[in-house]
């Protein structure tokens, strides 16, 4: 009996009092649906594109937090690189597939560049990383909206209808709207398909990662993320490993930014980027990582919870309050509260 | 002497070249100067009381408190009861601080508990609580208030009866501000004149301790920078008394003295706390935490303290704040009320783990000289508003980012250094 009950507790402790919660309120959810009489199919079909759409960018936070660094805060550093780039291959006339994959090459190139530097400086305040990369994302944000507003670009579609700089968010629809998402996709309804492209996109990305965290340079990383000391006595370049794990989760952050705006339908300058290291940070904590371990099948189940509630959440919320902005503060509550949950384990770990 | 003048210039490397950028700033801009000083004398008084409320944490080793914003949300909280129960005036105002100081006490309490668990990471801490109490703060306004607590006042809520409207004006707009005021010239010569006073009653203090405490005196360095103002202020003040040229410049206004009054309690509470039992506990638990343990210090409940008192200091000084604007918007006042209290503290030469009252007036001084003429600058020299707003941001995020990896890697350094001492023994 008493055996039976510690399992109990032991798998209560693993999953963890805000993920019961989150999966408590999701089914409520589901279970509401049907009651208010909203379309399911179409919903959970959205459901399914919001999710993906976000996965990429949730994904960025394995390789940061597997580095040692923690949660990548800076996040829209990355973010940036991603949106310089699909303003480049915009800027150069291109549309369709070429333009996508020109803006995601240079984004990644941009980004693993910038991740390389801001690891540097990250090596040099060992401990204090999540403020410090908090406030590097907020600065690059806000340098960035004085580029932004005089970068001198020339294409109609991207610039302020009157006067110069970029538009606060340019409309992808002469560019690669869609262009995952209609790849292979399924009809449900009228208005609503499976996007199987972006699925498998994502997917494979996925699966990328995963190698890559099984691989010799995935595990050495590791290594040098979750014990730096003994990692430097067997002779592992520590601060080299934080460098490539800050490389790579910029790189992810940049592809991320395109695969939510082709599935959006805008990409979004200026302001946008201040806030997504947050989201994305209480997706991967309610998939069940820490500050020190995540993996890939966390950053899945995360985003499907999170995500999922997000989209669930609103259309019901609009039915019982309507007018209010029920949804937007459920995911405030929600994405901060399990942030914070998440700060409050990690001092119970190191005391 | 040129060593000393190095070590002056590397420590305020910062407020040394964000003067420098105010003055260009302002001569890019083309505003007046009448106006330039209207402005930034008010926005001193303004903000004065949400930037002391920074002081006690940064002592007491828990960094930069972002989580003012709750004691922000407090003081909306107790405007929004003294707008619906029709309390104008100073009685208003008053009223206001009476709700919001229990308010913030307990959110004072919450968030020590809070930063208890997570030491070593109190700033993202605090910033995370500060969006998270938005949402809770969004929840009760737009949600329960009218559906589940009742509450009617067609004034202040939305149509359906549901939810706050989402700008409040309130009755006694400057009512603080209007109980006593004077004129900018006059109000000049006297802060000189008390600038001037209290030079003389340390020079005192000096003359008196010097024998028997030489440990307690304070350097020339000190007595050299309040010299100049006490100077410049009264040269100023007396010059516009004889010279009606001048006397334009800086007349015109009137400034709120009682506010002025408020704001000087409170700096001297601040300073008078630090010299306390208390303060000298705040000290020893943010000079180390474990040693102050040893000594006997109950470290927990100092460090709730020490939360509790900037909490409530940003209450009352987001009430003051507000009546001075006449008007807030529900849902976004307190948004940036922390990044700007603290990025003005860090401009005035304020760092992690030590701030001083003089930080607080530097740093407003400096902060909002270069925010007044920013956007003016931005529309001269790019032909865009909005420019100058950017720059502010920039500037503000900018200078946490740079003051948070300046203290780490002065922390790592001294970490280094004792390890080394230590090895070589």
């Amino acid at each position: 009996m008493d055996n039976k009950s510690n399992r109990l507790r032991g798998i209560y402790q693993r999953i963890g009092l805000p993920r019961i919660i989150i999966f408590l309120f999701l089914i409520v959810l589901c279970i509401a649906m049907p009651i208010l009489k909203l379309q399911s199919a179409s919903l959970l079909t959205q459901a399914v594109t919001r999710i993906f759409m976000n996965m990429v960018l949730v994904l960025a936070m394995v390789p940061s937090i597997e580095c040692g660094i923690g949660m990548n805060y800076g996040l829209p550093l990355g973010v940036i690189c991603g949106l310089l780039g699909g303003a480049i291959s915009m800027e150069l006339g291109l549309s369709g597939p070429a333009c996508f994959f020109l803006a995601m090459a240079i984004g990644v190139v941009l980004g693993a560049a910038v991740g390389w530097v801001y690891a540097q400086l990250l090596n040099q305040v060992v401990g204090q990383e999540n403020m410090i990369s908090t406030y590097i994302g907020f600065s690059a944000v806000s340098l960035m909206c004085m580029v932004w507003s005089i970068l001198p670009v020339h294409n109609d579609a991207i610039r302020w209808p009157m006067g110069t700089g970029l538009r606060s968010s340019v409309a992808l629809d002469k560019f690669f709207y869609h262009i995952l998402n209609d790849f292979l996709a399924i009809p449900v309804t009228d208005n609503a398909s499976i996007p199987v492209g972006l699925i498998l996109f994502v997917l494979i990305l996925c699966g990328l990662v995963a190698l890559f965290q099984r691989s010799h340079l995935g595990i050495i990383m590791k290594t040098a993320g979750s014990n730096p000391r003994y990692a430097k006595v067997i002779g592992i370049n520590v601060n080299k490993m934080r460098c490539v794990g800050m490389m790579i989760s910029s790189a992810l952050a940049a592809i991320g930014i395109q695969v939510y705006a082709q599935s959006y339908g805008f990409m979004e300058y200026y302001e946008a980027p201040l806030k997504v290291a947050f989201t994305a940070a209480a997706a991967v904590l309610i998939g069940g990582a820490s500050n020190r371990r995540a993996n890939v099948a966390n950053v899945i189940i995360g985003t499907i919870l999170f995500q999922g509630l997000l989209t669930i959440a609103l259309p019901v919320a609009n039915q019982i309050l309507p007018e209010s902005n029920l949804a937007e503060i459920v995911r405030i509550v929600i994405s901060n509260g399990i942030i914070l949950y998440a700060l409050t384990k990690a001092g119970d770990n190191n005391g | 002497m040129g060593k000393k003048a190095k070590l002056i210039i590397s420590k305020n490397v910062v407020s040394i070249l964000f003067a420098v950028l105010c003055v260009i700033t302002f001569f890019a801009s083309k505003v007046s100067f009448s106006y330039f000083l209207q402005e930034l004398i008010i926005r001193i008084v303004r903000n004065g009381i949400l930037v002391l409320a920074l002081i006690i944490p940064a002592i007491a080793g828990l960094g930069l408190n972002f989580s003012i914003v709750l004691g922000a949300m407090a003081a909306q909280t107790s405007l929004i009861l003294i707008t619906h129960w029709h309390i104008g005036g100073v009685l208003g105002i008053f009223v206001a601080c009476l709700i919001a100081i229990p308010l913030s006490t307990l959110l004072g309490w919450l968030m020590g508990q809070l930063f208890n668990r997570t030491k070593g990471q109190e700033m993202i801490t605090g910033m995370i609580a500060g969006y998270f109490a938005n949402g809770i703060y969004q929840f009760i306004f737009i949600v329960l208030l009218g559906s589940v607590i009742p509450f009617h006042d067609t004034n202040l809520m939305l149509s359906s009866g549901v939810g706050v409207k989402s700008t409040i004006v309130l009755e006694g707009t400057k009512s603080l501000d209007e109980l006593f005021s004077i004129r900018c010239d006059l109000f000049i010569l006297f802060i000189g004149v008390g600038v001037a006073a209290v030079l003389l009653a340390l020079c005192l203090r000096n003359l008196l301790i010097s024998r028997k405490h030489p440990e307690k005196r304070y350097s020339k360095e000190q007595y050299i920078g309040y010299g100049i103002i006490a100077l410049l202020l009264l040269l100023i003040g007396i010059l516009s008394q004889c010279n009606a040229a001048f006397n334009k410049l800086v007349n015109g206004f009137f400034v709120p003295a009682s506010t002025v009054i408020v704001v000087a309690v409170f700096s001297v509470f601040c300073i008078f706390i630090t010299k306390t039992k208390l303060g000298q506990d705040f000290r020893s638990v943010g000079r180390d935490m474990k040693v102050a343990a040893a000594a006997g210090i109950n470290v927990d409940r100092v460090r709730i303290t020490a939360i509790i008192i900037s909490t409530v200091l940003a209450g009352i000084g987001q009430v003051i704040s507000l009546q001075n604007i006449g008007s807030f918007s529900t849902y976004s006042a307190h948004d940036s009320v922390a990044t700007y209290a603290i990025a003005a503290l860090l401009v005035g030469g304020a760092t992690v783990k030590d701030a001083k009252v003089r930080n607080v007036f530097i740093g407003l001084t400096l902060f909002h000289a270069l925010f007044i003429a920013a956007p003016q600058a931005g529309m001269q020299l790019f032909g865009n508003s909005m420019y100058g707003e950017y720059f502010r941001v920039f500037i503000s995020y900018g200078i946490i980012a740079m003051s948070l990896i300046l203290n780490a890697v002065q922390t790592r350094n001294l970490k280094m250094r004792q390890l080394r001492a230590a090895t070589r023994l």
